[in-house]
């Protein structure tokens, strides 16, 4: 089953063309892998999928409905929810803050009874709490809850930004180079991670330089080179295009 | 003496206060100054005064009716002196709510005349005597509703998901919706909050002072925009501080040195300060807002 797809997406910024009419499908439960050098138009895209830029031209259906005219945070309501390769902190909340606000979309009260706590807000607020420290302990960062987030360590923040996403309870997860910076043995944690947040039935977009880490999770990759979709495939499909080795995995380098 | 100095400064920077959160709100999430508050506040009064006439006497509708009032005129501000320059110079929003706020007296001015219309209810006529110290029944009134509110803000704003959304907002807007905030939505609840807010303070401090006009907004708001700078703006705590203080500091610069020269020293007072701390008494350069 098809849980998004890309038709004809196109980019220019300023007669540049970042992506060249990219056709995607993203299927059910799987965990997509997007690879490409640098410049390939990787970010692009994701920016383009979670809303935070315009296509110049295509189309983008969530669920078999276009949604490239709806927000960010819309989209985040639909369940597409981004992690980012720099990590987006908000310098004076906690670790539990940054989580609750995964949750935002999630309650039901409106801000007038929440103003004056009326019906379910309170059950709501110990709800939120509640789910938020659950998703912690999750991560491994329960006993960091209380701290501001910008005194966590590169790995823990990263952590954090997962944490963060599950909140929204995304039904797809666009993980942007989420093993950037990290050590080998937090990359094998966070390789856990990917494969715990997939058994638990989310469909996961995969952009990542780790070329290992990528052969190993995802069960249908897309290159993308010069803003151009090259090569589509399974692991193996890929390790064995010829216009990926010579395009891409031909200059010597596996990762890039 | 002193305790009546008092109790009169906590009334009066109660009506302040009520303002300069208003003004804290706004400029904690948008970095911008609003201009026609004291209109907002204005309007709510004259709403409370007339539904209240018109009902003969009903004190709880006639809130409601300031409330609906001046929350919608907060909102319909938002969307057409703030949203459309959001990304723009802070100047055209002040601008506008100048002028928003020259058409609000005008058009009040039109409608009902310039001449003062005082409150048809005697506020002052129940009393509490401690002592030498006389408490009306409309200060403990204004001070109650005031510090209700207050806490309702502050609950509003530290323990719920919109308090939360209204926090992250006003530190990284550009971030807080891929969290899945709308920012749109929370600029406007923020207007709206501040607003109602004001539309309250309007109708107690008509009822206060028993005088409704369409100037009623001017000084005082000019006054809590100070409060709220004194107290560090952008930060609800602070505002309220800063408002309180404000209100105290002129009181007692009325009584005990001269009335006509109340506001020279407050002034003073809040210059000096600002002086040696810049960023207002509790407020934090640039960290935490709202």
């Amino acid at each position: 089953m098809v849980l998004a797809e890309l038709k004809n997406i196109s980019k220019d910024f300023g007669g540049i063309t970042a992506l060249k009419e990219i056709d995607m499908v993203v299927r059910q439960g799987g965990i997509h892998g997007l690879i490409g050098p640098n410049g390939a138009g990787k970010t692009t895209l994701f920016n383009i999928i979670s809303g935070n830029y315009d296509a110049t031209g295509g189309d983008l259906l969530f669920e078999g409905n276009s949604i490239l005219k709806l927000r960010n945070d819309e989209r985040v309501g639909l369940g597409i929810v981004r992690t980012f390769q720099n990590i987006r902190l908000f310098p004076s909340f906690s670790v539990l803050d940054h989580v609750k606000m995964g949750f935002h979309r999630r309650a039901s009260a409106n801000w007038l009874s929440s103003i004056l706590w009326l019906n379910n807000t309170k059950k709501e607020e110990s709800w939120i709490e509640e789910e938020s420290r659950h998703l912690l302990k999750k991560v491994g960062l329960e006993s960091f809850a209380q701290q501001q987030a910008k005194n966590l360590s590169y790995g823990n923040q990263r952590r954090l930004e997962i944490a963060r996403a599950l909140a929204a309870k995304p039904k797809l997860l666009l993980l942007d180079e989420p093993a950037a910076g990290l050590n080998e043995s937090e990359v094998r944690t966070l390789l856990e991670q990917i494969r715990e947040i997939h058994a638990e039935g989310i469909t996961i977009i995969l952009v990542e330089h780790d070329m290992n880490l990528v052969m190993e999770v995802s069960d249908q990759i897309t290159v993308l080179s010069h803003g151009q979709k090259i090569a589509e495939g399974s692991a193996n499909e890929i390790r064995n295009n010829p216009i990926v080795i010579r395009e891409y995995l031909g200059t010597g380098k596996i990762e890039c | 003496m002193l305790t009546q100095q008092i109790i009169n400064g906590l009334t009066l920077g109660s009506l302040y206060a009520l303002l300069a959160v208003g003004f804290s709100l706004i400029c904690g999430i948008l970095n911008m100054i609003t201009f026609s508050h004291g209109e907002i506040f204005m309007i709510g009064a004259f709403s409370g005064l007339y539904t209240i006439i018109a009902l003969g006497g009903n004190l709880p509708l006639g809130l409601a009716a300031a409330v609906v009032v001046s929350a919608a005129a907060g909102i319909l501000t938002e969307r057409i002196a703030f949203r459309p320059f959001r990304n723009e110079s802070p100047l055209s929003p002040a601008l506008i709510t100048i002028g928003l706020s020259i058409s609000l007296q005008a058009g009040i001015l039109l409608l009902f005349g310039a001449d003062t219309k005082p409150f048809p209810y005697n506020v002052s006529a129940h009393k509490f005597i401690l002592g030498n110290t006389v408490i009306s029944g409309i200060e403990v009134f204004v001070i109650g509703i005031s510090i209700l509110l207050m806490i309702m803000l502050h609950l509003f704003i530290h323990y719920t998901r919109w308090g939360l959304a209204l926090r992250a907002t006003s530190q990284r807007i550009e971030a807080a919706d891929i969290m899945g905030i709308s920012t749109n939505r929370i600029i406007a609840i923020a207007f709206c909050t501040a607003s109602l807010l004001a539309g309250i303070d309007g109708l107690l401090a008509g009822a206060y002072y028993s005088a409704f006009y369409p100037r009623m907004g001017v000084a005082i708001s000019l006054k809590a925009l100070a409060g709220a700078t004194f107290g560090g703006i952008g930060s609800i705590q602070g505002a309220m501080a800063g408002a309180l203080s404000l209100g105290v500091i002129e009181s007692l610069a009325a009584g005990y040195i001269s009335a006509s020269y109340r506001d020279v020293i407050a002034f003073t007072i809040l210059i000096f300060v600002l002086l040696i701390k810049p960023s207002g008494l509790l407020g934090q350069m640039r960290e935490e807002k709202v």
